[in-house]
């Protein structure tokens, strides 16, 4: 059972959610400058050899960053046209696919500008990044730091598939040719 | 002997407060029921599959939360919806004045989505006819999430209706 909240207090929600990135950024910034361990300098070395910033390869050596799960959902209905998982640990994707519509669109009406759609929720110590196309949209479970490199990363992988299976993707789910695209998912993952 | 093909349908659960709207759900999804009530925060959704005789239909149910009025319904909870469930209490007429009140509105936003009316709580009447056409012209069928009776009948009703609509 998945259950979302409607709350009705939208700018109060907006100011916290910036509040919010502001302290975590500036959180890690701080950890980042005063531990001095051998991992720290070897971060170093490696953010000065690869030019990705010295606090995004600091904290993705701790946490590594991973996918853990990938669906691609309908845009409005929420209903899920095709799923990627590395562990079978979410029991049922189609009540999380449609969980995460509802929160979408809360999100976009509260923001209230239709261009402006929603691209990362924080779930506890995971990230779902959001990748979105006119009729569809790919959520991606990622556990771990994720930094810019790694949703880089991503977003890499789901143009390459999206690229390739775009006319494929089945934008009308509830049609009765409905064929799942998990099956070709799996190879871009 | 071919796989039966398996199909989605978002199915929207609407009605007024304490009308029984999440113990349909439950009854439905999970064969439970409780006399406590406790409002539903925002949408709650819930899934369970029915096999008719041609496919499997995967319900994804979104059960929300009550409203004063339908108009006031975010836009994005009604969008991409193939069935829509009115449910009003047998023993509040009242209740099935309002429901009536939301059926053109939906009709304006869905046109092509398949709505059923439904009057639950029918173990609390003494003789309850278990089907009837209303005056809309819409099916109205009674159910009792309590004891079970008719649930699965009609929520398998709209699944073949949102096939054939």
């Amino acid at each position: 059972m998945i259950e979302t909240l409607y709350p009705l207090l939208g700018s109060m929600m907006k100011k916290a959610m910036l509040n919010q990135v502001r302290v975590i950024n500036e959180k890690i910034e701080r950890t980042a400058n005063q531990v001095f361990t051998l991992g720290f300098w070897k971060s170093k070395f490696k953010s000065l050899i690869t030019g990705i910033d010295h606090s995004e390869v600091y904290f993705q050596e701790l946490y590594q960053s991973k996918i853990e799960d990938v669906f691609v959902i309908q845009k409005g209905s929420g209903l899920l046209i095709a799923k990627y998982k590395l562990e079978d640990t979410i029991a049922d994707r189609d009540t999380i696919a449609g969980a995460l519509e509802a929160i979408k669109g809360f999100a976009e009406s509260v923001i209230g500008k239709n261009s402006i759609e929603l691209e990362k929720i924080d779930y506890g110590e995971y990230n779902i990044l959001l990748h979105n196309y006119h009729k569809f949209y790919f959520a991606v479970l990622c556990s771990g730091v994720v930094g810019n490199h790694f949703i880089q990363d991503v977003n890499e992988k789901i143009v390459n598939y999206a690229s390739e299976y775009l006319q494929e993707i089945p934008t009308q789910v509830n049609s009765l040719n409905f064929k799942d695209n998990s099956e070709n998912l799996q190879k871009y993952f | 002997m071919s796989e039966k093909l398996v199909i989605k349908r978002k199915l929207l659960v609407l009605g007024t407060f304490s009308v029984g709207k999440t113990s349909l759900v439950n009854r439905f999804t999970l064969n439970k029921f409780s006399d406590i009530y406790v409002p539903t925060i925002g949408v709650s959704i819930k899934k369970k599959s029915v096999e008719l005789e041609e496919v499997i239909v995967d319900l994804v149910i979104w059960d929300i939360a009550d409203v004063a009025t339908f108009d006031i319904i975010p836009e994005h909870y009604l969008s991409g919806s193939h069935g829509v469930i009115l449910v009003f209490d047998l023993t509040r007429p009242e209740t099935l004045q309002k429901t009536l009140e939301g059926v053109n509105s939906f009709r304006d936003k869905l046109p092509s989505t398949a709505i059923i009316i439904v009057g639950n709580k029918s173990d609390l009447l003494e003789n309850s006819n278990m089907e009837t056409q209303n005056k809309e012209g819409l099916m109205e069928v009674h159910t009792s999430a309590k004891s079970g009776e008719n649930v699965d009948e009609m929520f398998e009703r709209l699944a073949r209706l949102t096939i054939e609509s």
